[in-house]
């Protein structure tokens, strides 16, 4: 594999009265200086420029002076330079294709520093995996359970094998073993960086887990249906069981279908009937509708004959009065007035005799008449009387007979219907259940079709990721190569009781047969985790890799005394052994001039040891509190 | 069409009917004024009204009445507004068949008693029928009759 190189170029702070400049070359740099004067808060603006997170830069003075941060690095050659705006809530990176001093010429992509940001040029990591030409894989979190998850790999998991931070040197929880999950994504991005895994691999990987997905969600929806069917004591349909019903139902339907035809013959003698009696009310009522104009014609016949009869009366007491009055006194109603002796006239109507007796004869033959059309109507009118009397009672019998028919011939049929249609609803239910029950059954046998179909799919997923992975790099002999490099940085590092020195396939280190979290001392800790940085860098340098030659280390002399002591003149001293952490910098500088492959190392501590000579390294900054000649601090008009 | 109750001489005959049967009381004093004359007249002519008066009297009910097609919608409140004397009584004075005697407590109206066989023989059914009932009705006292004439 080729090697991959990062060469940061140079970090700018732009601030709000001035700009802070650091320039860093490639092979050793060194940043030397006081506590708390802002040396780690330069390696984590390198990674926070990078994507990282801003809480890492809690230098006061950084986040009263500065605004933005600048950084210009060098990918495989090319030069890029980066900006982020230094708050907590900016997502934002600016990338610009050139050296910081020309980047206002050239139009930066806008990038999202997280995964989840909608940045229209995309996530940063994926921008530098690409400047670094390392593919974005598929990464498993863990490489022992099948099903687990597969993440993209991102730069950020590449960042904590290039940057060994002051908090995590010593650290328990060095390469995250305090967290089984991304422990174990970190030794797959591991295996990545050292060729032992590829984009195929992690391909089938995650079809495998896909596949046992959905596996077990089919062994869950068989396992729920069958449960079910148990539950109702379903599990085996019957064939002829159904079959049955349906031969059950269509016989009720049949019986209904009878029924219907007897309850339609009854009806139609009941509808007969009804009809008749329907016939015979519109006649009695048309029967009483006639007595009623009889009986109206009757009493204007008898006013008639009333008023005739009167009439003759009245002519016959006029008669009567003439003849008493004789001729003389039926004066012309011209009467002598016995006041005044004038005549009074009197205006009442008067019929003369002849009148009278003619009028007489016409009346009594009108009475007559009268009499003989009263006599017709009153016969008549009894006729008619009884003949309605006559249909009522008619009418009546039919009722009774209507009556006696629904309740003798329909009622029973109709609760015949009724009784068989609720018979055939409860079959009809029980035949719905059962074909609802079959198809689950059908289903069941649906899914353990699928079923062994995913299984079969599984095993050839399987055997497909055996073929890759035999075909990849064995990872034994990374583990080898690596442990090499780490037992011979170890056995150099001046510890006693130097024996059982490996790397574990988990990519941790080994000592005195011990794994790292094992070891209490926190100064062998320091020496085994800084040691396991130079061997992974010795390892790339040397083999390649898709991870760059970059290290930034923070202190790598925690828990290591600087200082001799009058009594501590032997080599086993920790002076000695500090200088030796040194020296292992300047053997991976011999080894990559050897090799002629570029790589760069930041080391920020609070001291150098005595034994390097300024001409094989640079020094980025020294800050001294209380040395004029240097520089305070990183930030050092604050 | 004429209508035979208004004609003159059939007035006449009710009239008589009235003096020649009503005259008198059974102790044979003159009881019947002109009013009184008038107010049977009106309840003969207006056979509803006899038969309400008859009931408020407590005397009974006109029997024998039907309906006939003459306006039969008088009212009591009608008979003050009727002429019923007219030249009537004038002329039958003038004839000699009626009498007026003038006393203190009014005019009496009379004729000849023998009058009523010959007028009776005339008389419609519907009197014939009643006769004892008007005889009662009549045999009341002018103010009497008046006040169940007007309801009172």
């Amino acid at each position: 594999m080729n090697s991959i190189s990062l060469i940061i170029n140079k970090v700018i702070i732009i601030g709000i009265d001035r700009d802070y400049e650091c320039e860093f070359r490639e092979g050793l740099n060194f940043i030397w200086g006081d506590m708390d004067s802002g040396k780690s808060s330069i390696l984590n603006l390198i990674d926070y420029c990078l994507g990282g997170k801003f809480n890492e830069l809690d230098y006061d003075e950084l986040r009263r002076k500065g605004r933005s941060a600048i950084l210009e690095a060098s990918f495989n050659g090319k030069i890029v330079s980066f900006e982020r705006i230094l708050s907590d809530n900016e997502n934002i990176i600016k990338v610009y294709n050139s050296e910081a001093s020309l980047k206002e010429s050239v139009y930066p992509k806008i990038c999202s520093a997280s995964s989840s940001g909608v940045e229209p040029d995309g996530w940063i990591s994926d921008i530098i995996l690409d400047l670094l030409s390392i593919p974005k894989v598929m990464i498993k979190e863990s490489k022992i359970r099948e099903d687990s998850n597969s993440q993209r790999l991102s730069f950020r998991d590449l960042m904590k094998l290039i940057y060994l931070r002051q908090k995590k040197v010593a650290s328990e929880g060095l390469m995250d073993s305090n967290n089984g999950v991304v422990h174990n994504k970190n030794i797959e991005v591991q295996k990545f960086t050292y060729g032992v895994h590829d984009d195929q691999l992690a391909e089938l990987q995650n079809e495998l887990a896909l596949e046992l997905q959905q596996l077990k969600t089919l062994e869950i929806k068989i396992l729920n249906i069958k449960e079910f069917l148990s539950s109702t004591d379903s599990r085996s349909i019957n064939d002829d069981e159904i079959d049955e019903i349906e031969v059950d139902i269509k016989q009720l339907d049949a019986e209904i279908e009878k029924l219907l035809i007897d309850k339609n013959h009854a009806s139609i003698i009941s509808s007969n009937i009804a009809r008749k009696i329907e016939d015979f009310i519109q006649q009695s009522v048309a029967l009483a509708r006639e007595i009623t104009e009889i009986k109206q014609k009757t009493r204007d016949y008898s006013r008639l004959y009333a008023t005739y009869k009167h009439d003759l009366s009245c002519l016959k007491s006029s008669s009567r009065v003439r003849e008493i009055l004789g001729e003389n006194g039926k004066c012309t109603q011209r009467i002598n007035c016995p006041l005044c002796k004038s005549v009074l006239a009197a205006n009442d109507s008067t019929v003369s005799d002849e009148d009278i007796r003619n009028e007489s004869r016409s009346i009594s033959n009108r009475i007559a008449g009268c009499k003989s059309s009263l006599e017709k109507l009153k016969s008549t009118l009894v006729e008619k009387i009884s003949l309605k009397n006559s249909i009522d009672d008619h009418v009546n019998t039919l009722r009774i007979e209507f009556d006696r028919n629904n309740i003798e011939s329909l009622s029973p049929t109709i609760q015949s219907i009724r009784k068989i249609e609720r018979t055939r609803s409860t079959l009809q239910s029980h035949l719905s259940i059962f074909n609802k029950n079959k198809r689950l059954i059908e289903k069941i046998e649906e899914y353990v079709s699928d079923l062994d179909r995913k299984q079969l799919k599984i095993s050839n997923i399987k055997r497909d990721i055996e073929e890759v992975e035999s075909n990849l790099k064995d990872i034994s002999d990374v583990y080898s190569d690596l442990a090499l490099y780490f037992s011979q940085i170890i056995r150099k590092s001046k510890l006693t009781n130097n024996y059982g020195v490996d790397i574990s396939n988990k990519f941790m280190p080994i000592f005195r047969n011990r794994e790292y979290n094992r070891i209490s001392s926190g100064g062998v800790r320091t020496i085994l985790s800084v040691s396991l940085y130079l061997s992974r860098l010795i390892y790339l340098i040397n083999n390649g890799g898709y991870l760059p030659t970059l290290l930034l280390i923070d202190t790598p002399g925690q828990n290591i005394g600087r200082y001799a002591r009058g009594r501590d003149t032997d080599d086993l001293s920790d002076p000695s052994i500090y200088e030796q952490i040194y020296l292992n910098f300047l053997q991976i500088q011999k080894l990559a001039s050897e090799k002629n492959k570029k790589f760069q190392v930041i080391v920020v501590d609070n001291d150098l040891p005595n034994c390097l000579n300024n001409a094989q390294y640079h020094l980025v900054k020294r800050f001294d509190k209380s040395n004029i000649q240097y520089e305070k601090g990183l930030i050092n008009d604050a | 069409m004429i209508d035979y109750r208004e004609e003159y001489y059939y007035r006449i005959f009710v009239l008589l009917f009235i003096i020649s049967n009503f005259q008198t009381n059974r102790l044979g004093r003159k009881i019947l004024t002109i009013k009184k004359l008038e107010i049977m007249y009106f309840l003969i002519q207006n056979p509803l009204v006899m038969d309400s008066v008859l009931r408020g009297n407590k005397i009974g009910k006109l029997q024998g009445y039907s309906g006939s097609l003459y306006d039969d919608s008088m009212r009591r409140s009608d008979f003050e507004e009727m002429n019923i004397i007219g030249l009537t009584i004038p002329h039958l004075q003038s004839e000699g068949i009626v009498h007026l005697d003038k006393k203190d407590e009014g005019i009496f109206v009379t004729c000849d008693p023998n009058l009523a066989n010959e007028i009776n023989d005339g008389i419609s059914n519907l009197l014939s029928l009643n006769l004892e009932k008007i005889r009662k009705l009549a045999s009341l006292t002018e103010s009497k009759l008046q006040k169940s004439l007007m309801g009172l």
